[in-house]
């Protein structure tokens, strides 16, 4: 079903298994003839190259972690549980980043939508400058982005002068946090839906519309379920870099431990104050969430596929 | 339902895609627009769907001025190039989806969904998703969800375009009866001069924003207005020659790099030919055969004046082929059973 460039994931594109592939010398396994198992290298380039990729992966991604888990447990589970759940400012933080992450990604999720749509769908002046732009927190230090919004919010500025006037809390509090978070995770739902909103063209949309669909109706019933599995595969992302920000936080919270401190700062605080291992465990956590990310995404989109190659019967608009 | 569309211009940034047309589709009839690409075509087609707005000029359906309205406030059933068929959703759920957002019952959308069904010839196929139909199919679903919501006008753009040819030929013979059937005011854009020829009942050729010639297909295949209606209908040998008291004569070869040189053209389509063994006829010229191709019941030569270098085409009859024993680098005499001469203003 190519309806989405995340259906072609790299890892169904490289069929062989690289476990099996030519790590013992051997060549190529019988199969279906594809390009994929042409090779051209010689057997000496192939397994170099694939004993380099296994000793990055191994030693850049697997060890450390497992390492973060070991120590995270080396008290036993009890230990674990009790420096995460027993500790009150370490709940605060959970549920702070529980707070933040969600109400950032919603919001980024909102604009992504509305800013994809805008730059496939439509071209006008100053397009290319927005595309460029828009990558900009990807590029830009998160510190800088902080340190931007404090000298923005602070005293000295009209911003600073209007939220102080009318009472809103916004440095060393959620909104400045919130604001933060969805600075630096702004592009990426924009840049999920771009490639898919221009994969799938306009005709649909314009089909529903001639077919007598109003907005709303063409968004609900042809745009979002077409764009469906690049948006999720986006929010995941964005989810997952929301839960880890540091750095623009960092700046903007003021960092008051049980009020202001998310679960990436108050790991630093913890591991700062040589609380092992309560830091590892609070980090074994946020891992966690990544990876029950990752693996959200890899269910839901497996079910997508599996309902689409099925056929579905059922009638229009359910 | 009639369409009338009255002075149209359409210009997109400095390429003036339509200039100044106005054409009139009766109630019931089906109408191609046919031109090479870029000849405003499918900008006419999109102006009276309403999924583009015209610089100036109006579109008017029956009585009713329309040329700023929406496609989606016309009621009418477009269906596009690729068909672009809802990737997500079943046969039924594709054909119905006019019926839903007009929130008609289920019950009546069943019924509705199954009449159409049938009038395309896709029973039993309801539950299937668009990428598990064949081309042909998925023209039939997108011309059955166009005629969903029994549209006032149906517009089709390049509706035979990405299809191979047998299945095309199968299309265009079903298009024309399901026209019969339904006799629906229809307008259609091609490239393609045997698509506008076998199905419409009025044929618009189309150059550079321009109408070139309109017409019933046999008028203008019979009296094309210029020489670039003539070639663009099917393949023109032109030579030097003119007509002597009703006798069509060929006085010379027209060399490949000619430019345009008056009036002495002459335009001749390859069946108006005739070959010959000997000089029998008078005005014909010696061509050598350089290829000979059977193409079913018609043998296309190919001659070549060994002088100029001009290369001609002649279809003749299989049987009067066989009977001049024609083979590659034989002299044969070329003669006119028809010629044709047009104003010297256009060049092709």
């Amino acid at each position: 079903m190519a309806n989405h460039p995340f259906n072609d994931s790299p890892d169904k594109a490289t069929a062989p298994d690289p476990t099996q592939n030519n790590m013992v010398g051997l060549t190529d396994s019988v199969g279906p003839p594809s390009l994929m198992n042409c090779r051209t290298e010689s057997p000496l380039i192939q397994n170099l190259l694939v004993g380099l990729a296994w000793f990055f992966f191994i030693g850049i991604l697997g060890i450390p972690i497992l390492y973060l888990f070991t120590q995270a447990f080396s008290g036993g589970f009890i230990a674990f549980f009790q420096s995460i759940f027993g500790d009150k400012d370490t709940m605060n933080s959970i549920l702070l980043t529980l707070t933040i992450a969600p109400i950032a990604v919603m919001l980024n999720t909102v604009f992504g939508l509305n800013a994809a749509w805008l730059l496939t769908r439509y071209r006008f002046p100053g397009r290319t400058l927005i595309l460029t732009l828009i990558d900009l927190p990807f590029a830009v230090s998160p510190v800088v982005t902080g340190l931007c919004l404090v000298i923005l919010a602070g005293g000295r500025t009209w911003v600073g002068f209007w939220l102080d006037r009318l009472g809103i809390p916004f440095l060393n509090n959620t909104p400045s946090m919130v604001m933060g978070t969805m600075f630096v995770t702004l592009p990426i739902i924009v840049r999920e839906l771009i490639p898919v909103l221009e994969e799938i063209g306009p005709e649909q949309e314009l089909a529903a519309t001639s077919l007598g669909a109003n907005g709303r109706q063409m968004f609900f019933k042809i745009t979002l379920p077409n764009i469906g599995i690049g948006l999720l595969y986006g929010v995941l992302l964005c989810n997952a870099r929301a839960i880890g920000e540091f750095a623009s936080v960092a700046v903007v919270s003021g960092r008051i431990s049980g009020a202001t401190e998310t679960m990436p700062l108050r790991v630093e605080r913890l591991f700062q104050e040589y609380k092992s291992p309560a830091d590892f465990a609070l980090a074994s956590l946020l891992a966690l969430m990544a990876f029950g990310t990752l693996l959200a995404k890899g269910l839901i989109e497996n079910r997508l596929n599996y309902r689409h190659h099925s056929g579905k019967k059922g009638k229009v608009g359910q | 339902m009639s369409i009338s569309v009255k002075n149209v211009s359409k210009r997109f940034g400095s390429f003036q895609a339509l200039d100044n047309v106005s054409i009139e589709v009766t109630s019931g009839c089906l109408l191609a627009l046919l031109g090479p690409s870029g000849c405003g075509k499918t900008t006419l087609l999109r102006i009276i769907a309403g999924l583009e707005i015209p610089d100036s000029g109006s579109v008017r359906y029956q009585d009713t001025e329309v040329t700023h309205s929406r496609i989606q406030d016309r009621n009418v059933g477009f269906v596009f190039q690729h068909y672009a068929l809802f990737r997500h959703m079943s046969v039924f759920e594709n054909i119905g989806f006019a019926l839903r957002v007009r929130k008609w019952s289920q019950s009546k959308v069943d019924q509705r969904v199954s009449e159409l069904m049938h009038l395309v010839r896709l029973q039993g196929m309801e539950d299937r998703m668009p990428s598990q139909l064949s081309g042909g199919q998925r023209q039939r679903v997108a011309l059955a969800r166009a005629l969903a919501a029994e549209p006032k006008v149906l517009l089709l753009d390049e509706p035979f375009g990405a299809l191979d040819a047998k299945v095309r030929s199968e299309l265009r013979a079903w298009l024309r009866r399901l026209h019969e059937e339904i006799h629906m005011t229809s307008v259609f854009v091609t490239h393609d001069q045997e698509d506008a020829f076998a199905v419409a009942d009025k044929v618009v050729v189309m150059r550079n924003g321009r109408i070139e010639q309109q017409g019933k297909p046999i008028d203008i295949f019979e009296h094309p207005a210029n020489p670039f209606v003539m070639d663009f209908l099917g393949h023109v040998n032109v030579f030097h020659g003119r007509q002597e008291n009703e006798v069509p004569l060929l006085t010379g070869f027209r060399a490949p790099e000619e430019g345009d040189d008056g009036g002495n053209r002459v335009y001749v389509r390859p069946h108006e030919l005739d070959l010959y063994n000997h000089n029998q006829v008078d005005g014909s010229l010696v061509g050598v055969v350089i290829q000979v191709l059977p193409v079913g019941g018609i043998t296309r030569v190919l001659l070549e004046d060994p002088v100029s270098t001009a290369r001609i085409q002649v279809d003749l009859h299989h049987l009067r082929a066989k009977e001049l024993l024609l083979e590659s680098g034989k002299k044969m005499w070329v003669a006119p059973k028809r010629i044709r001469t047009f104003e010297p203003d256009y060049s092709i």
